[in-house]
């Protein structure tokens, strides 16, 4: 038996980070019994945590785009589906035989790596040689629920801890200040939750999702009672609680709690200072399109993802759910849905590129671009569209620790399969935390009797891609 | 199973209380012994049952269909939760509700900034603190305070408030307005002593 002492250890703890921040106060309960011990993570979740190893990026931000971008329309472009155009694809699917759709646009090569990139994306194709584009990424699940969840979580029906908890569970958070771990999407997500979900992990890494922009967390100010007057009141209700703390001094967690109040106290007034865009030039207003309609949702979306990167928060996902929550979703209307889209998402992300760069903040910082899976080279029965597309699919990275202007892997000649330096999504989760400096086989959390990976059993660090 | 629970839960050592005196803290500072009861923080439900019994709200009215509106003042067992997370609010996961898709054995009682915030400034507890004071000055008599002041210690935490807490409450009551008494019992319904059980 340990001979730890629980109460002991945590408020040596609390010692140590008095006037820390954010979770910085998040200490767990002793279990009934008084048997689990307050271990380092327990006692302050979002502490900072040295990695297994020095990281390539110390921050990720995810940019999703829920529905499946189209591969073979974006930047795997392929002559030979544009030659076969109507004729029978290679497979059948679902059972089907359908008929090949060629591309509506034009691929060209951009910068000095070459990259294709479609005529829907004319200003990402300006950051071409940041770009590493895994075109060959496959995944198991053809539907949104499950594609999604397996993207984000690792996992397609049980509920397991999301990729951004997992990062902020294993590296904890530089701004104790602001969440760790930051969902943005202005609509509501297929299956919701669980996409930025703690599942079994503490509480404290789960997604804080925000879907007003204007009003980012929730009760950051009092309706009814003015800062000064809010500071008296919590200038007595400190009284109280240290009358009630003298006969109870051996529980850190009563100290830590009124730590609580302070520190939410202190949220108020620096939290919306994230979130106030009023300070940001002309420039990059126009960088990130705050001003023109198509753009200024996303774009707000990207310009946040930027402040809150900057402020040191460790895992932001944006989701793309302007026009429904599944946008890219285009079964019939490819052109339209496809260039809506483009529209709305292109200029925003090459102008948080750009300003990443430009700042120093790209070096460290890992951007992710992606949907949950692609779209069929075929047609989809007699409309104008694409199905859902599991087996051969693009997206990129760039940024901390990838190798930019590089193309990996590749689909075969219709962009149907992936035939060359396949990437299941277990592959990417390992490569995004061995990114951070995270070994994807030793970050585990024990649960009903088992450790648990975000990775499963799976996955292998893509090392091809690696910088 | 229950013959166990039985014999666990009448035993002594199970119905000690949190409080130690400072012989046994040194004996069994890590309470490996099992000197005390380890102190318990209430569950996210109970935590906002809590407030609206106190403030003479509870509708304990048993069955019927889930409410969504945090507002309502219905038990929260009844509070929506779904897989999905649609229709439900962050009220329970702020205080370490269970993950309705996961098997949950235990749950964490986490103390995190966002917990102080919704205690500070969500519409319910102003509410809860307003509907306090309101049942305070209806069951009270208006010219004695301290009787009040025992009222409410009594609601709130079954005991009577002692002289240090007569005298701050005093001064907290003289230096505010006419919304001194919900102010005060905001700021203890926010306090350590409710959601803790010794």
């Amino acid at each position: 038996m340990s001979t730890e002492q629980p109460n002991e250890s945590t408020r040596r703890d609390l010692l140590r980070r008095t006037g820390a921040g954010f979770g910085g106060l998040a200490l767990a309960a002793l279990l009934q019994g008084g048997s689990a011990l307050a271990t380092e993570a327990e006692a302050n979740p979002l502490a900072p945590r040295s990695p297994h190893f020095p990281p390539r990026a110390k921050r990720v931000i995810f940019l999703f785009m829920p529905g499946g971008p189209s591969q073979v329309d974006t930047f795997d472009p392929k002559p030979r589906l544009t030659a076969d155009d109507g004729k029978p694809a290679p497979k059948a699917y679902l059972g089907q035989q359908r008929t090949l759709l060629a591309s509506p646009w034009k691929f060209a090569r951009h910068g000095q790596s070459g990259i294709d990139v479609s005529t829907l994306f004319p200003h990402t194709a300006r950051q071409a040689d940041r770009l590493c584009v895994i075109r060959s990424m496959v995944t198991d699940d053809p539907n949104h629920p499950g594609g999604c969840l397996l993207m984000n979580t690792g996992e397609r029906v049980f509920s397991r801890p999301s990729l951004g908890s997992w990062v902020t569970y294993g590296l904890g958070s530089e701004n104790e200040n602001l969440p760790g771990f930051m969902a943005i999407g202005p609509g509501p997500l297929i299956e919701g939750a669980r996409q930025y979900g703690a599942s079994f992990l503490p509480a404290a890494h789960q997604g804080t999702f925000v879907s007003d922009l204007e009003a980012p967390i929730r009760n950051l100010a009092n309706a009814r009672i003015s800062p000064a007057q809010q500071r008296r009141d919590l200038d007595a209700l400190a009284r109280f609680n240290e009358l009630h703390r003298a006969s109870r001094a051996d529980d850190s967690r009563l100290a830590a709690r009124i730590a609580a109040f302070e520190l939410a106290y202190r949220m108020q007034f620096e939290a919306p200072e994230a979130f106030e865009l009023a300070g940001e030039t002309p420039a990059t207003r126009r960088l990130y399109g705050l001003d023109e309609p198509a753009t200024a949702t996303f774009g707000r979306q990207c310009l946040l993802a930027r402040r809150l990167v900057e402020r040191g928060v460790r895992f932001v996902q944006l989701y793309h759910t302007t026009g429904g929550f599944q946008p890219w979703d285009q079964h019939s209307d490819l052109k339209g849905g496809h260039e809506k889209n483009a529209l709305a998402t292109d200029l925003p992300v090459a102008g948080l590129l750009a300003d990443l760069a430009a700042r120093g903040l790209l070096e460290e910082t890992l951007v992710i671009w992606g949907g949950e899976f692609g779209r069929t080279p075929a047609r989809e029965g007699n409309a104008d569209g694409r199905d859902h597309h599991p087996y051969g699919f693009t997206m990129w990275l760039a940024g901390g620790g990838v190798k930019g202007g590089l193309i990996h892997g590749a689909t075969d000649d219709f962009g149907w399969d992936a035939i060359e330096g396949r990437v299941h999504v277990h592959d990417l989760h390992a490569t995004i935390l061995h990114l951070v400096g995270l070994d994807h086989e030793r970050l585990t959390y024990r649960h009903a009797g088992r450790d648990y990976r975000l990775t499963d059993v799976s996955g292998t660090v893509v090392r091809d891609i690696l910088a | 199973m229950k013959a166990m629970h039985r014999l666990m839960m009448r035993s002594s050592t199970y119905r000690q209380e949190s409080r130690a005196d400072a012989a046994t803290l040194a004996a069994d500072p890590g309470n490996r012994l099992r000197a005390r009861m380890p102190r318990q923080r209430l569950e996210a439900e109970a935590i906002r049952d809590a407030c609206l019994a106190v403030s003479g709200r509870l509708d304990a009215t048993p069955g019927g269909p889930a409410f969504i509106d945090l507002m309502t003042p219905r038990r929260s067992l009844y509070l929506m939760a779904t897989r999905t997370g649609a229709k439900t609010t962050g009220f329970g996961a702020l205080f370490d509700g269970a993950d309705c898709g996961a098997i949950v054995e235990a749950r964490k009682a986490s103390t995190v900034a966002p917990q102080a915030l919704f205690l500070l400034n969500d519409p319910f507890m102003l509410d809860s603190a307003d509907a306090l004071a309101a049942r305070i000055a209806r069951e009270s008599p208006e010219e004695d305070p301290g009787a009040r002041l025992e009222r409410l210690h009594g609601l709130l935490f079954g005991r009577l408030p002692s002289d240090e807490e007569r005298e701050l409450s005093r001064r907290f009551l003289a230096e505010s307005g006419s919304d001194g008494w919900a102010r005060l019992c905001h700021l203890l319904l926010c306090s350590n002593e409710l959601i803790h059980v010794d």
